[in-house]
């Protein structure tokens, strides 16, 4: 977890945050980066919050879906602290009333958020935001494919 | 951008040999060798139609690559995860150093590489393709 610890040092920060993330995750930085980036980066983290944070309840609600998203809150967890995101507090949102309704529900979030994530690399203006988007794009793709499967 | 299309294009043709010959040798991972196939063999030919769109000389395949001698289903699925692992990464750079449906269609290659690995086993990862990336 070196990469989330590097990329925690600069949490809260928003000049430079790009660079950071970039540099975190093992990618030389653009020597400038575009506001329109920076908003979009702020605007990855809160929406990657919100899918922490319902992977969070459906684990809390269904003990039996533990074993699967241990995996699955750490890559989201790590994706997260790597766009300069902040855990989410409190309860959590409503999850469905079955483990397997809980992880489809699961599933079609992480998919949805993969499409965006997608459709944010493309219009990146940084290479690096670039690559760490469509990256983060195909991180949730698989994320998508694991919860499905254990739905 | 032109290397690294050159580059996609080279795991393409190396991916397609591999999983004719994975398929080929173990009854129990024939099926998944065969949708794997069928992928990447429709990923090089679209690489092949946007290196000559783009007045780019292909480098041909390889005659043979480096497979497992006598695979099992294990050995099968490590060499699967290897190859859908090494195209991610290739695909990562190409969306980095692209624009427009260049860059589209390497962030979508990109994503099948990944959730391919998953499906053959690979446990998920928070940054697919990137050399740091945690779990």
């Amino acid at each position: 977890m070196v990469v989330a610890g590097a990329v925690a040092l600069v949490v809260g920060e928003t000049t430079g945050r790009l660079d950071d993330t970039a540099r975190a995750l093992g990618i030389r930085p653009h020597p400038e980066s575009a506001a329109s980036d920076t908003a979009l980066l702020a605007r990855v983290a809160t929406q990657q919050g919100v899918l922490l944070s319902l992977a969070q309840a459906a684990a809390t609600r269904h003990p039996p879906t533990a074993d699967v998203l241990t995996s699955v809150i750490a890559a989201a967890t790590a994706q997260l602290k790597a766009v300069g995101g902040v855990a989410p507090q409190g309860a959590g949102p409503d999850v469905g009333a079955t483990p397997a309704a809980a992880m489809t529900a699961l599933s079609e979030a992480f998919r949805d958020a993969a499409d965006k994530r997608a459709g944010d690399a493309v219009k990146a203006v940084s290479p690096d935001l670039v690559r760490v988007l469509a990256s983060m794009s195909a991180g949730l793709a698989q994320l998508a494919t694991v919860t499905k499967a254990a739905a | 951008m032109k290397d690294d299309v050159l580059v996609c294009l080279d795991l393409e043709h190396e991916a397609v040999w591999l999983f004719a010959y994975l398929g080929a040798r173990v009854d129990a991972t024939a099926d998944s060798a065969r949708r794997s196939y069928d992928a990447h063999r429709d990923a090089r030919d679209r690489l092949l139609a946007r290196v000559a769109a783009a007045g780019l000389t292909p480098r041909s395949p390889a005659f043979a690559y480096s497979a497992p001698p006598t695979p099992d289903a294990g050995a099968v699925r490590a060499a699967a995860r290897e190859i859908e692992q090494r195209c991610a990464t290739a695909y990562l750079e190409l969306a980095g150093s692209s624009e427009g449906t260049a860059r589209t269609f390497a962030i979508d290659a990109l994503s099948r590489a990944a959730v391919a690995a998953v499906t053959w086993g690979s446990e998920p990862v928070a940054f697919p393709g990137l050399p740091l990336s945690p779990r």
